[in-house]
């Protein structure tokens, strides 16, 4: 468990042990530590982390994002609730920045953090592709990373190859940011956008189906534009008419 | 139903819903705005129109470059999503995708066309609160993409 808190200088980083610990409540070994930290007094939360833990412990919605390119992945979580939003950014090595934002605000905070921004406009269109393609541009092995990129580049119509040859370029990156909350019948459900962005255009990878005729699991891959992306980001959250009536 | 609503001696015109509020001549430069009903999102999802003069020795891209530094200096948390080249009266145009938030703390989302004729500059901003954009985006789209300006406009 590792918390770097510095109140006077606005910083609070820590690891998720940690923010899970003061969520949870913790254990005896824990609050002990997070005390130490100046996290907690006896078992006060600290004014400086309070609307955070506060709304992570009754979130309405939680958003995850998963960032991943040819350095590596990384993943950020968010937690909504009426009054703010907590927010666990990634920095490095296992640790995240703690912050508040108000709710309203969570779209422009993951489009900052995907780096969503202007693009080259791609020749509309789409095409499938087999799930593990893509989920193998995220694989631990190098050399599977290497095949994926093939394998997708390949796929690509003769249009989009410029695109490919960013892929090919390693100037890429894939992100997806997802909803959960839960539904009118208390089953969890949510939405989700995942995209492969690079310099030269953005396209839209769709959930995969499974296709019955080989039984592998396709998605497509769609040519889109920021603009489509923030529409999708500014749908991610729940509305009123998603959510449990209150009570 | 739309109003289609013609400004600068009639050289510039765009289509809104019938149900916007629109307000002529409102201010200096600013020929006409018009505003959505009210939601209960403390913020109304407006249109603006502005005409301004532009040096002549500069160009369009020149024009826009200098908007984005000025946008991104005077808006809080501006965030530019989306940039892209388009024709207005088949003249060289952008339109623009941004995010930011008002003096009173609400996230907008802004959305502006602007094309530059004879040494005017015609800017077409939409600012929609972004938790209203998902259901207003298609509207305000084609607003934007209503922005006419009429062939030997402004002689």
């Amino acid at each position: 468990m590792i918390v770097d808190f510095a109140p006077d200088a606005g910083r609070l980083r820590l690891d998720l042990e940690a923010f899970d610990a003061i969520v949870a409540g913790g254990g005896t070994e824990a609050v002990a530590y997070l005390r130490d930290a100046g996290l907690l007094d006896g078992d006060v939360v600290h004014p400086a982390i309070r609307p955070a833990v506060e709304a992570a412990r009754a979130p309405v919605c939680v958003v995850d994002v998963a960032v991943a390119g040819t350095q590596g992945s990384t993943e950020h979580r968010m937690w909504l609730a009426p009054a703010a939003a907590a927010c666990l950014l990634h920095v490095s090595d296992g640790m995240y920045q703690v912050f508040v934002v108000d709710p309203t605000r969570v779209p422009a905070l993951v489009a900052k953090v995907v780096r969503l921004g202007p693009r080259p406009r791609l020749t509309p269109g789409a095409v499938p592709c087999p799930f593990v393609v893509v989920a193998g541009l995220t694989a631990p092995d190098a050399e599977q990373r290497a095949a994926s990129i093939d394998r997708l580049a390949e796929t690509c119509p003769a249009e989009w190859a410029e695109w490919a040859a960013q892929l090919r370029g390693g100037r890429w990156r894939m992100w997806s940011a997802r909803t959960t909350w839960p539904a009118t019948n208390m089953t969890p459900t949510g939405r989700a956008v995942t995209v492969l962005d690079t310099p030269t255009g953005v396209v839209r990878v769709d959930e995969p189906q499974v296709d019955v005729a080989d039984a592998t699991d396709q998605t497509s891959l769609t040519a889109t534009t920021p603009t489509e992306i923030w529409l999708e980001l500014t749908r991610l959250l729940p509305t009123d008419a998603d959510l449990p009536p209150l009570g | 139903m739309t109003t289609l609503v013609s400004v600068a001696n009639g050289g510039v015109g765009l289509v809104v819903p019938a149900d916007w509020e629109t307000t002529l001549d409102g201010a200096p430069g600013i020929p006409v705005a018009a505003m959505a009903p009210p939601t209960p999102t403390p913020f109304r999802t407006n249109v603006v129109v502005t005409v301004g003069d532009v040096p002549a020795a500069m160009t369009s891209r020149e024009w826009q470059a200098g908007t984005d530094l000025l946008l991104t200096e005077s808006l809080e948390q501006y965030q530019l999503l989306d940039l892209e080249h388009v024709t207005v009266a088949g003249l060289e145009a952008v339109r623009r995708l941004a995010h930011h938030v008002t003096d009173e703390g609400i996230a907008v989302t802004m959305q502006q066309w602007a094309v530059l004729v004879e040494g005017h500059g015609v800017t077409l901003t939409a600012t929609v609160p972004t938790v209203d954009f998902p259901v207003l985006a298609r509207a305000v789209d084609a607003i934007g993409r209503s922005l006419s300006v009429d062939e030997g406009w402004p002689q």
